[in-house]
């Protein structure tokens, strides 16, 4: 018997360690988890964050960006898209993947008259568009499913913050694969419905006769803002937790032509090369040196350096 | 006693995964039931658990590596 549970909270960082909360301490039951997020990007969990997303732009302008527990590329979250998340147990001999999760939803989908279809791997689509972006995370025998689904989110905000990061990268991250998107709500038709009247639609569509709700104790809250604390908002985890990688970039730095290579390892700069005919590089070399790859602690360190003021700007 | 460990087959289609990490390094003391390294295949991050307890002795593969099913991955030295 399917349980529902409802998160009350937008704070995306709260809402993860909630999904991994549930998915390693509750086994005896499966779970169904609707939650929205404030505006936020949310990178998959062995992603290279600094090269899925321009972490300098994001930094100055205070976008929340998160890594979540489950594989897949970069997402873009807002109040008007809608996340799901299933738990069930897991047995890998009869595992099919993604359909027992994907069908359902674009079943409930076509019941409202959208025209969706499971596109790739696992996402959703309208004809070429995505509506749902989809992963996994399996840890003994369970499983947990989560999607996103575009209702009626800032698609402009999501290509202006989803931009890519500059210089060239390498390492062996997979790279998230960008795709068109859409949102339901332009794919109604003549029925009118809003977030919360979509929202209602796919919950009711899973619990015919009763929602079985199942409540949080004091004590789960409790452990779940603890594992936000520890894990969900830190810096290691954000940006430290991204595989080994080798950033390049050649460019201008305020008139002194500047060659850069990094190796960047746990977020933290390991190995550091530059070449500059007029800049001083050993003395920005071993400043750099085993400092966090973070644009505004870069920002504070070569601060009222002669010749360094805003050089961090040029190492991303 | 040497155990091979080998990339497991974690649904019906599964035919190679990606090596996403350690979470353990040569040398280092495997328990029964921890996680020795994650699955990445697809859309999935699955964490593989020991089966043995022993000595972390060797990896044949790192962080990145695509695998196929049933390829040997590291061996571990049994108690």
């Amino acid at each position: 018997m399917m349980k529902f549970i409802n998160s009350k909270s937008n704070n995306v960082y709260y809402n993860l360690a909630l999904e991994e909360y549930l998915f390693t301490n509750m086994m005896d039951d499966d779970f169904l988890l609707l939650w929205v997020n404030d505006p936020c990007i949310v990178v998959g969990k062995h992603k290279n964050i600094f090269e899925e997303v321009n972490c300098k732009e994001i930094q100055k302008n205070g976008v929340p960006v998160a890594r979540r527990h489950s594989g897949g590329g970069t997402v873009f979250h807002d109040n008007g898209n809608l996340n799901f998340t299933f738990i069930t147990d897991y047995h890998p001999d009869r595992f099919s993947g993604y359909d027992e999760f994907l069908s359902p939803i674009i079943k409930i989908l076509n019941e409202m008259g959208i025209a969706a279809e499971k596109s790739k791997v696992c996402d959703i689509a309208i004809g070429d568009k995505k509506i749902s972006g989809n992963a996994q995370s399996i840890k003994k025998n369970r499983v947990l499913h989560h999607g996103t689904l575009l209702f009626d989110s800032d698609l402009d905000a999501l290509r202006a913050i989803l931009k890519p990061a500059e210089g060239e990268f390498k390492s062996k991250a997979v790279k998230s694969v960008r795709s068109s998107v859409t949102n339901i709500v332009d794919h109604l038709g003549d029925k009118k419905f809003d977030f919360d009247g979509f929202r209602d639609r796919i919950l009711n569509s899973f619990f015919e006769n009763e929602i079985d709700e199942f409540r949080l104790s004091e004590a789960d809250i409790k452990q779940i803002r603890e594992l936000e604390k520890t894990k969900y908002i830190t810096w290691e985890w954000i940006y430290g937790f991204s595989p080994t990688f080798r950033y390049k970039k050649q460019s201008d730095f305020k008139g002194h032509q500047v060659d850069l290579v990094l190796i960047v390892e746990k977020g933290k700069i390991k190995e550091c090369k530059l070449k500059s005919k007029t800049l001083s590089v050993e003395k920005i070399e071993s400043l750099l040196l085993g400092q966090p790859y973070d644009y505004i602690a870069l920002s504070d360190l070569c601060s009222g350096i002669k010749d360094l003021e805003n050089f961090a700007d040029y190492l991303f | 006693m040497k155990k091979n460990i080998c990339m497991p087959k974690l649904s019906e289609k599964m035919e190679s995964g990606v090596l996403a990490a350690w979470n353990k390094e040569v040398g280092e003391k495997v328990e029964n039931g921890e996680v020795l390294f994650e699955i990445e295949t697809e859309k999935v991050v699955s964490e593989v658990e020991s089966q043995e307890s022993g000595i972390l002795e060797a990896v044949y593969f790192e962080a990145g590596d695509e695998i196929k099913v049933d390829e040997i991955i590291a061996v571990i030295s049994c108690d």
